[in-house]
């Protein structure tokens, strides 16, 4: 009762803080929560018998502390109070646990967001040695997993419900008497598992651990193998690279380690000051566009089975000025191809001399090219700077060959037990899935240690279900020596087991069969040789530990002319389609999960589909059409390696036509409800190559269309801001503003006169910076003629937050967009509602072609309520349901809305969004809520208790017919401001942030508050590339953007114009 | 009304109709049984009613999501038939209050089913507000009404809240003009009707007895009214128009709409005037109380008010080239030639052009052309809503945002179906209330029944040539 703060005071008593006085007031009310009085043993409260307001408190108090940590299946319904109150759990207050989320290769330390024992959000790391932070679109989704009500609950067999003894038992006598044994796994990153797979086979000798990736690494491995002796990856250090050649290895989304590339790359990207010389530039040689292909400054597109001629080319360039040896080998790559080409070889050349740097990738599995990258490398002299053998990756550790050798062992009868390890499906994302299929059905025991369904697990005689990763105790060595640690941040929410322990248990290796935990038991073991119960503990408590690292590869020499031998062999076809990997669910591991598959593809802004990729072509006049006239969404015949199916197309920017694309990962078969029969599997079109390994392309030939159209669901339609090629009369203009029209031709600056999107190679840089400022001068001076004077000084006291977005950083890797799903309760709403437009998402990422019609760049613009200070939504509602506060935000009241739509009309950034039907199974009535995944269950996806356990309890659900819309995570803030008053401090930056800033693994979205001079964002505001989108429209909004800077070699653009 | 009218003039009752005559031709359609085009008719139009009920109970039970409406497009057709509604429901109030203070003989022969009329489009119209906010059961916090909520108040700011108060207002004096004019003629009806029928056309009547207070009183109403109804002719749909005016959408945010919206308004009532009047004069007989004067006089000022709306069209497209507003001048650029060409080209033929064959005198008393040109007009100006709220909003700032919209068989069901409820008050209307105000033809009868004018010009002509020969 005594605040030294406090001021008033009732009589003298209080005034001296007379002891009996303030006991007695004390008592009086109940300041504090039950919970702590009750545990208070000194209060005279216990004494006392509960009383009817104390038993409405305990009552009120079990409501709120709604679902409890541990152990709950059904965690709505039951609100049980705790008897002894966790010491990590405050309700209402998150707790944050350092873990990893680990599936197969993608590794990411994270934090875990926890609200009353149940995980709901995923941050990165910050001390990650290699993420440093940074999250991925998958990584963030993760969470929504944990609760997939497809998941497995109890051991099976032949699909009949059993128990753990049953099913140990059983597949024991299996092994026991077994000929030989195959455990399946992807990547495993993990020390704990594979010694525990180690110990597995030192008990069955026969068994041998066989290890794929269904996006395939493993002629790279190899490759190194032969080249430096290890079977391991090097690390790559994009951002000590001044050109950089990516030969269809998309490291900034799916290749390798993504995560750590993205940010790498963006640090030899960021641009400063309009007097900057040089940012790094990344070229791209590719055949479906990815991620690397749209951020690449020059892109070439090659037909996938061109890859090796496009590599010789560039190799011999470069060979020819250092006196290499030269390979002889080239596939009808065209001559533009070839100058192209050259011109990116001697920029490489040239930028490797006088203390710069660059770095070759190569995403190919093919065992020469993979050994000509090293070689192309060595003579560029790229190791030691930006390749660095000291720290072997282990994010890759697939050999197809061994697979291949696998499956025909089983089929051969030679291995009659196969254990399928974490979500292994390799039924499905291999070539010969039919194959294994086939063999699974005969005469062979087959286990599955899986989370959820699969096409695998499906025929499998035996489920183990494995926790999920949040569920999990474990470690990951991504690097040698670097090990971060998984720990659970919930008790397994069914009848599953650590697949350590399965192992453990089918060969009678278990320590302690009592514990409860015995896998915390067993990789507490494991971890006993690195250091004692302090290491453990600092390890835990950051997520991460040093481990050693053993020694530096070395590099042997690699035989050229053996390398290139294989080439010859090669077929090209008239037209080939790239299986490429997609940002959001991978090769389909992460299908099952609803937000990713509604994530839009960064680059074709489509869900929940996979189709075929067709060029674009502008008529000279004033049409752009697709191939053979076909648009987006509708369906024709196409046969690829022989086989004859429809498939949808997309008509895209930056398609050759001969080089087409389609996306891995869809197309798969009992996988619940969610992943099941969604889009086509182009798995079993894949073939091998010579020497085993999977080749990722097919030979294409089109048929006719089929009559549909509408099979695609996109979100966005119109894709350019800018795209120029030459007119019937040879004047270069800019084309989609003269096709923008149905029945005229359009006139130049229809879009591109907007300010919505600058962007500027940077030598161009300091006139482009020129011309914004001019344009932004005179946005003021039309924002000066008004005749209300502004009302900006309002916000000139206490915080005004705003946002800062850089779209040089920015890659598209979707990231930040899961992120906001998962901290804002957005619904998925399905393909059909996207189809309409339908999609919730409060913050997009738009995609913008500009440049050469043929070989375009491309510019994400991550978009987002902008908080106007003169917002058009405000002033039209007409029940005042959004209100500006003080500090500059736009506020939603969701239960003043009555969706009159009007404040999204009226939105000139169209980030409103309104909840057109039952998207959250919110109302009174169930007969209406919306049915996500088609497929007419008994419980709607959000009506599910385990999937709204996902839900963020900070953030109110919204029901059908309201507005909403980014609120720049108003819970966030508050609970920053909260923090800094708990602490009697002053708010500094970084106490506040939102989702989609904490997630950006290249840190190109700043948030903070402007009226603090020293936050970032407030430097930002002032920096020369910075500018606000629709500025002269005097919306006055809050997110300021900087220009997108490229760095072209104008030599290669000169070839395209 | 006065007693004397021009000469020139041409008579607005034909048939040499007698007091009685007049009675007994209005009040017919009310007593005896329904015709066979009646009941069709009706029976058509309830079936309608029933598509809309249900659309609207669909709409309600499932969300806007079953409407084709998206992210980008928050409007399609719910609001463009409200407007077009209200439009429609200009023409009574314009007939009856400012014609009234203008004095226009011509407006007694339509204005109380130009009126109805009204009421009816006002009610339809104001369907669509309701039906279009995702949570209807909330209506109600768009009145400002007293509450424990903070109290926490409506947002005077919007343009959509002065719309509840601009048609509200508008509903209520428009019902008591028509209303107070029906007065005299329902107790006409009710002094011939007898048993059940004369009870209750009495309590509607309010006792009216026809004295001659009661008569002055009515006047002295009828002119209040009128009063208080004329500049709600011009507010009602100005309000509207700031709906899109007051926004910053370019194609929106534009100060020409109000003088637009008002002219295109009276441009659609008056079309609608005449497709309900043409039928209603042949299949009820009346074509000797709304004759080809009538329809003339109709038909100019729909060439006035397509003419002035046509020149509002042209003045955007100057104003947006001469703007250099880069939004402003693609707004309008797509309008015209963009995915939503054909409604601008519907547009602009349906209200500019063809209107302007009313040049020709010939064609303004042609009932048939009129029949076709109000049609024309009406789908012209229902093309005209879409063309602003729709098209405007397909493709706005930000192209990644752009979309299209086509409306699902709800929407369309919500439009049939309010023509069904339109109609089915209207066929009601036709049966129990006088369609032509009884009283009020019966006031210009002598100045412009075709007896009379035959006299006044025989006078005329008489005394003009008996001038001449005094002057000789």
């Amino acid at each position: 009762m005594q605040d030294k703060s406090k001021n008033v005071w009732v009589g003298k008593a209080d005034l001296v803080g007379d002891t009996e006085f303030v006991e007695v007031e004390s008592s009086k009310f109940f300041d504090l929560p039950v919970a702590q009085e009750l545990s208070d043993e000194k209060s005279k409260l216990l004494a006392t018998p509960a009383k009817r307001r104390d038993f409405l408190k305990m009552m009120g108090f079990s409501l709120g502390a709604a679902t409890v940590a541990a152990a709950c299946e059904a965690p709505i319904r039951r609100a049980i109070p705790y008897m002894t109150k966790p010491d990590a759990i405050v309700p209402g207050v998150p707790t944050y646990y350092a873990s990893t989320i680990v599936r197969g290769g993608d590794v990411c330390p994270v934090l875990v967001k926890t609200r009353e024992g149940r995980p709901i959000k995923i941050e990165g790391n910050k001390l990650s040695s290699f993420t440093k932070g940074g999250t991925s679109a998958r990584a963030q989704a993760s969470v929504l997993d944990l609760y997939d009500s497809n998941r497995y609950a109890h051991p099976m067999k032949d699909g009949q419900n059993s128990d753990w003894s049953a099913v140990t038992n059983e597949i024991k006598a299996k092994l026991k008497s077994a000929r030989g044994i195959k455990l399946i796994s992807n990547t495993i990153v993990s020390p704990f598992t594979k010694k525990s797979i180690a110990d597995f086979i030192q008990t069955y000798s026969n068994a041998e651990h066989v290890v794929y990736d269904a996006v395939s690494s493993s002629a790279m491995l190899d490759a190194h193998k032969s080249a430096f002796g290890t079977r391991a990856l090097p690390s790559y250090h994009f951002d000590k690279a001044n050109v950089i050649l990516s030969l269809d290895a998309d490291f900034l989304g799916t290749w390798i380690s993504p995560i750590e590339y993205a940010a790498d790359f963006i640090k030899g990207r960021k641009v400063k000051g309009t007097n900057q010389k040089e940012i790094s530039r990344l070229y791209a040689v590719e055949s479906a566009m990815t991620l690397t292909g749209s951020n690449a400054d020059n892109r070439v597109v090659v037909k996938p089975s061109q890859s090796a001629a496009a590599l010789v080319t560039i190799y011999n360039r470069v060979a020819s000025k250092t006196g290499g040896s030269n390979a002889s080998y080239s596939a009808g790559l065209s001559d533009k191809v070839i100058a192209k080409l050259n011109h990116m070889a001697d920029d490489l050349w040239n930028s490797s001399r006088n203390g710069r740097h660059t770095l070759v990738v190569n995403g190919a599995n093919n065992l020469g090219e993979q050994l000509l990258t090293i070689e192309l490398n060595r003579l560029l002299g790229n190791f030691g700077s930006t390749i660095t053998t000291d720290r072997a990756c282990y994010l890759r550790q697939g050999d197809d060959i061994a697979l291949g050798k696998a499956i025909n062992d089983i089929e051969k009868g030679a291995a009659d037990v196969v254990i399928f390890m974490d979500d292994a499906n390799p039924v499905y994302d291999t070539p010969n899935g039919a194959k294994l299929a086939e063999v699974l059905n005969g005469n062979v025991t087959s286990v599955a240690l899986t989370t959820r369904p699969n096409d695998t697990s499906t025929l499998c005689s035996y489920i183990c279900p494995i926790h999920h990763n949040l569920e999990s105790w474990g470690d990951a060595e991504a690097y040698a020596g670097e090990l971060s640690l998984i720990q659970p941040v919930i008790s397994p929410l069914h009848n599953s087991r650590a697949r350590e322990v399965i192992l453990a248990a089918l060969s009678d290796n278990l320590v302690d069969p009592k514990e409860e935990r015995m896998d915390y038991a067993m990789l507490r073991n494991s971890w006993n040789e690195r250091g004692g119960q302090k290491f453990w503990e600092q390890s835990l408590s950051d997520g991460f530990a040093n481990g050693s690292s053993g020694g530096p590869m070395v590099l042997g020499t690699v035989d050229v002319g053996a390398a290139v031998r294989s080439f010859a062999s090669r077929n090209t076809s008239e037209r080939e389609v790239k299986f490429y990997e997609t940002v959001n669910i991978g090769a389909g591991q992460y299908a099952s999960n609803p937000w990713l598959q509604e994530m839009p593809d960064p680059i074709y802004r489509t869900v929940w589909d996979n189709f075929v990729t067709i060029p674009v072509s502008w008529d000279g006049k004033r049409t752009i059409s697709g191939m053979n006239g076909w648009s987006t969404g509708d369906v024709v015949e196409v046969t690829i390696a022989g086989k004859t199916m429809n498939a949808p197309v997309v008509d895209q920017f930056g398609v050759v036509d001969g080089a087409h694309g389609m996306a891995l990962g869809y197309g798969r078969k009992n996988s619940g409800a969610v992943a099941s029969n969604v889009g086509i599997n182009v798995f079993d079109l894949m073939s091998t190559d010579d020497d085993g390994y999977t080749q990722y392309y097919a030979p294409l030939s089109f048929g006719n269309s089929v009559g549909e159209s509408d099979a695609i669901a996109s979100v966005q339609y119109h894709h350019t801001f800018g795209i120029k090629d030459k007119n019937a009369e040879g004047v270069t203009l800019n084309v989609d503003e003269q096709s923008i029209s149905a029945i005229a031709t359009g006139y130049q600056g229809a879009l591109t006169d907007r300010s919505i999107l600058y962007h500027a190679n940077i030598d161009e840089l300091e006139s482009a910076a020129d011309d914004l400022h001019h344009k932004r001068e005179h946005a003021h001076h039309l924002n000066e003629q008004t005749i209300y004077e502004g009302h900006d000084h309002l916000y000139d006291n206490g915080h005004k937050w705003e946002m800062n977005v850089d779209l040089s950083s920015c890659i598209g890797c979707g990231a930040c967009q899961v992120a906001c799903i998962a901290e804002n309760n957005v619904p998925v709403v399905g393909k059909e509602q996207v189809k309409v437009h339908h999609e919730m998402t409060w913050m997009r990422i738009d995609r913008y072609f500009f440049g050469d019609i043929e070989s375009p760049n491309t510019a994400y613009q991550p978009m987002m309520c902008q908080h106007c200070d003169n917002a058009p939504c405000e002033n039209v509602c007409p029940v005042g349901a959004t209100q500006h506060s003080s500090e500059g935000l736009n506020h939603m009241t969701y239960n003043r809305c009555i969706g009159t739509r009007y404040c999204a009309n009226n939105c000139p950034f169209k980030v409103r969004r309104f909840n057109w039907l039952d998207y959250t199974a919110a109302d009174l009535f169930g007969a209406n809520e919306n049915d996500p995944f088609g497929n007419d269950p008994e419980t709607p996806f959000y009506a599910e208790n385990l999937t709204r356990m996902v839900l963020n309890p900070d953030v109110t659900v919204r029901t059908r017919g309201v507005i909403e819309k980014c609120s720049f995570c108003i819970q966030k803030i508050q609970q920053g401001k909260l923090l800094a008053k708990s602490e009697n401090r002053a708010l500094v930056d970084g106490d506040v942030t939102t989702a989609c800033a904490t997630a950006c693994p290249t840190g190109a979205i700043v948030f903070g508050d402007i009226n603090n001079k020293d936050t970032e964002v407030a430097k930002l505001e002032k920096h020369p590339l910075n500018y606000y989108v629709l500025e002269e429209t005097n919306v006055r909004s809050a997110v300021g953007y900087r220009m997108k800077v490229t760095n072209r070699n104008n030599k290669i653009n000169e070839l395209d114009a | 009304m006065g007693a004397i009218s021009s000469p020139i003039r041409n008579p607005l009752i034909t048939g040499r109709k007698t007091y009685a005559q007049i009675t007994e031709d209005i009040c017919r359609p009310t007593e005896r049984t329904p015709s066979f085009a009646w009941v069709v008719a009706f029976a058509l139009a309830v079936t309608f009613l029933a598509v809309y009920l249900f659309c609207v109970f669909y709409t309600v039970w499932k969300g806007i999501g079953s409407w084709n409406l998206n992210r980008t497009i928050g409007w399609g057709w719910d609001i463009t038939n409200f407007v077009w509604w209200v439009g429609i429901g200009h023409a009574g109030t314009l007939i009856s209050a400012i014609l009234l203070l203008f004095r226009q003989k011509w407006r007694t022969g339509v204005n109380r089913a130009a009126e109805a009329m009204t009421i009816f489009a006002v009610i339809c119209a104001g369907q669509f507000p309701l039906i279009h906010m995702g949570r209807i059961w909330l209506a109600f916090f768009i009145f400002p009404y007293p509450n424990t909520r903070g109290p926490l108040w409506v947002n005077f700011n919007s343009p959509l809240l002065w719309d509840v108060f601009a048609i509200s207002t508008y509903f209520t004096v428009s019902l008591l003009f028509w209303y107070t004019g029906l007065v005299p003629d329902l107790a006409t009806v009710r002094d011939r009707a007898k048993g059940i029928r004369k009870k209750l056309y009495g309590i509607a009547s309010f006792g009216w007895t026809g004295s001659a207070k009661h008569w002055q009183r009515w006047e002295s109403l009828s002119l209040i009214l009128a009063g208080l109804a004329t500049p709600l002719v011009l507010s009602v749909h100005t309000i509207v128009s700031f709906d899109f005016a007051t926004s910053v959408i370019p194609g929106w945010h534009t100060t020409i709409f109000p003088p637009y919206f008002v002219a295109g308004a009276i441009f659609s009532g008056f079309a609608m005037v005449q497709t309900l009047m043409i039928i209603t004069r042949k299949v009820l007989n009346l074509k000797d109380y709304i004759t080809l004067e009538h329809i003339e006089s109709m038909n100019k000022v729909i060439l006035l008010t397509g003419t002035i709306v046509g020149v509002a069209y042209l003045t955007e497209l100057f104003i947006s080239w001469y703007s250099q507003y880069p939004y402003e001048q693609f707004a309008f650029f797509n309008r015209a030639t963009g995915p939503y060409w054909y409604t601008y080209f519907a547009m602009m033929s349906c209200n500019l052009l063809s209107p302007q064959i009313f040049w020709s005198r010939k064609m303004r008393r042609n009932v048939t052309v009129t029949f076709i040109m109000s049609i024309f007009v009406n789908i012209g100006m229902w093309y005209e809503r879409f063309v602003i709220i729709a098209t405007t909003l397909a493709r706005d700032y930000l192209p990644s945002s752009w979309s299209m919209y086509y409306p699902t068989w709800v929407e369309v069901g919500l439009f049939l179906g309010s023509l069904g409820l339109f109609f089915t008050l209207f066929l009601i209307f036709v049966r129990v209330a006088p369609v032509v105000a009884i009283a009020e033809v019966k006031s210009i009868l002598k100045s412009s029944g075709d007896q009379y004018t035959e006299k006044f010009e025989k006078y005329h002509h008489e005394k003009q040539f008996a001038n001449e020969a005094s002057d000789a």
